[in-house]
């Protein structure tokens, strides 16, 4: 046995990902649920102790969830999240609606082609998130590409209000997420063996029966992966409803930015992102159910 | 309507892909209710030809014409055949029985006549028992069982079987053979079964059609292509045959051997003088006897005992290796090295001219 696979060693590497986790996932977790039972104070750091003196010199616990009693009063913060939940929904759906057919054009186009179709649309990926959004202003403000060439061409007379939309957000929201959604959905239709279509057509099936019948059924755990992939971070989108949304799109990820950088208040803040996390953890349970549902 | 006497036709089918030839102008007529076997090895294109019956290709050139009315241009989804897959291609997300259900669905059937289908369908291939089964469930004689069943509940014109057995262990090839038949019988529709194996074409079909680089070399019933073959490929097709190059003699019924250094007499009817020929002959056709049509004398170089029979491996004086089966216990028998002759009657000759 080589030193490199003793039982020392497996054992160890086991335990990688576990510290990883522990480390980068669990701690700060926890060091934000306890910042959101905390009260905001002028100092450092900004929020109070959980546990402290009282005046007569006793310990005693000091946390609250007067914060998240705030979350569920402000009708702001609820509609924040009603919002970034439908809007990252309706992403979601469009990106899957856009991506479906893209993955199974590239998934049924001859073997030499995949790859590159893969890497066009993946293309725009190797320049920075930030950059890309930026491009979308660039294209979509009033004196911006659309609009000076429509106005040019005499298609409009005053600029058409395409930025600061809601329109606006879910075009950045696809175009910036849409691998996500194509890359599950790829392999998972490339894998899909071309002979069940084949006896379905020979069973007497018509092609587009054959595809809702088989093919669509078969690839559901792409759909999931994929819906989840870009579900997730679409609801806590900061960037572009930002840039793209303005004032006007309502999405927790600008409240909790705004919480945390313009009124410093990191109890509260943190209230938000603990909140989110319970959001976005019940279509990952749910996808684990239906997982184990329909384990035989 | 006046039945047509051929449940498929096919008139000079053309298959390339991308330069590569598969089928290269195959006609070939299957019957109404015969078991044919299309035989030959592995890329000559049996399946490619089974997928051209069944509409999954598109023929380059030829008509195929299925139960009388002209199918090439008909997709696979109209056309009055089923082909059973090599991989079975069963839906793994649906039970056996919705398996079986699905084609009948697909022709509108519903309710408790749906049901008695797919419970006949199960019951012909003794599957009834694990309707419920998901296919990852099931062991591969028990998938194959369900894909048959799927295909038969449709009643179709000609079923397909793209090498049926080629995923069976031996003892479980050799039931699926008699049933298939049997099930021909009982279901009275023409079975078209591509196979590689001479002795599922030899144990299961009316007629095989031996195929060669995307060519339908000879079309006959197994017998024939065994005790007539028409080319050298078609003789060592079926079964271990002694084959040798020959020259047809000036002398009548004769031909010249050189690995066997004979004049070797010949009763069959034989080519101009001076044309290349091959024969064969079988090894069971051979004697160890010094008298007889032909005679050879020979050192025994390798004894196979298989049971009922030895093979042996006799070099001949000129070079020649002859092979001969035996019974067991009918002759005093040979060990290596030993010196022997060999003779068999001319009628035993089979001339090759391709
Ligand atoms: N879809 C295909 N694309 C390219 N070549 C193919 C295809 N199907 C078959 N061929 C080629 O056609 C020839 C015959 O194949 P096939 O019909 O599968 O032979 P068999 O079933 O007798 O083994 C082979 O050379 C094979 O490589
Ligand atoms: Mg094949």
């Amino acid at each position: 046995m080589s030193p490199i696979d003793s039982p020392a060693v497996r054992r160890t590497t086991v335990w990688i990902p576990y510290l990883w986790l522990a480390v980068f996932a669990l701690l700060p977790l926890i060091l934000t649920l306890k910042i959101s039972l905390a009260q905001m104070q002028l100092g450092v750091p900004p929020y109070t102790p959980l546990i402290g003196a009282d005046e007569v010199g006793q310990k005693t616990w000091l946390g609250t969830l007067a914060n998240y009693k705030l979350l569920a009063a402000d009708s702001l913060y609820v509609s924040a999240y009603l919002n970034s939940v439908r809007i990252a929904a309706v992403s979601t759906l469009l990106a899957l609606l856009l991506g479906y057919p893209m993955a199974y054009a590239i998934a049924r186009a001859p073997q030499h082609w995949r790859v590159p179709l893969l890497m066009l649309v993946l293309l725009p990926f190797w320049t920075s998130f930030l950059i890309r959004v930026y491009a979308w202003v660039g294209l979509l403000r009033p004196t911006g590409l659309i609009n000076s060439a429509l106005l040019s061409m005499g298609f409009i007379d005053t600029p058409l209000r395409l930025i600061n939309t809601e329109f606006a957000v879910y075009l950045g929201m696809v175009f910036c997420y849409l691998p996500y959604m194509l890359l599950p959905l790829y392999a998972r239709l490339e894998k899909l063996d071309a002979s069940l279509i084949e006896a379905a057509l020979d069973l007497g099936a018509t092609p587009v029966r054959a595809f809702w019948r088989i093919t669509l059924p078969l690839s559901l755990p792409g759909i999931y992966a994929g819906c989840l992939l870009v579900f997730v971070p679409a609801v806590g989108e900061f960037v572009i409803p930002e840039l793209l949304g303005g004032a006007d799109v309502l999405m927790i990820g600008k409240v909790l930015w705004s919480e945390f950088f313009s009124n410093r208040d990191w109890p509260v803040s943190s209230a938000v992102a603990s909140v989110l996390l319970v959001i976005l953890v019940v279509p990952l349970l749910a996808l684990q159910f239906y997982k184990t549902e329909r384990a035989p | 309507m006046p039945q047509p006497a051929t449940a498929i036709e096919i008139v000079e089918v053309r298959k390339s892909f991308g330069g590569v030839v598969a089928v290269d102008g195959v006609s070939l007529a299957v019957r109404n209710n015969e078991f044919l076997a299309l035989l030959g090895a592995s890329g000559c294109g049996k399946t490619t030809l089974l997928r051209l019956m069944a509409g999954l290709e598109a023929v380059d050139a030829g008509r195929i014409i299925i139960a009388g009315a002209d199918m090439t241009a008909t997709p696979p989804f109209l056309r009055p055949v089923n082909l059973m897959f090599q991989s079975y291609a069963l839906f793994p997300h649906m039970s056996v029985a919705e398996n079986v259900a699905f084609g009948l669905k697909q022709d509108g059937m519903a309710g408790a006549e749906l049901a008695a289908r797919v419970t006949d369908a199960l019951e012909l291939v003794e599957m009834a028992s694990l309707a419920k089964r998901r296919p990852d469930q099931l062991s591969g004689g028990q998938k194959q069982r369900v894909a048959l069943a799927r295909c038969i509940a449709k009643r179709p014109k000609v079923l397909l079987l793209d090498e049926p057995m080629a995923a069976l262990d031996r003892a479980l090839r050799e039931r699926t053979r008699l049933e298939l038949r049997n099930l021909r019988e009982r279901l009275g529709i023409a079975f078209v079964v591509v196979t590689h194996d001479q002795e599922d074409a030899m144990t299961m079909a009316d007629r095989v059609a031996v195929m060669d680089k995307g060519r339908v070399v000879q079309v006959a019933p197994p017998r024939e292509l065994y005790d007539a073959p028409c080319s050298k490929l078609v003789a060592s097709f079926f079964g271990e045959s002694n084959v040798w190059e020959a020259c047809v003699s000036t002398e009548g019924q004769r031909v010249d051997c050189a690995a066997l250094g004979l004049s070797v007499a010949v009763a069959a009817s034989l080519p101009a003088a001076g044309s290349s020929v091959a024969i064969s002959v079988r090894p069971e056709r051979i004697e160890f006897s010094n008298v007889g049509d032909n005679a050879v004398a020979g050192v025994v170089e390798d004894v196979v005992y298989l049971g009922t029979v030895s093979t042996y491996l006799v070099r001949a004086a000129h070079g020649a290796l002859i092979r001969i089966t035996r019974q067991n216990g009918t002759h005093p028998s040979s060990v290596r090295g030993d010196r022997v002759h060999l003779s068999w009657p001319a009628s035993a000759v089979v001339v090759l001219t391709a």
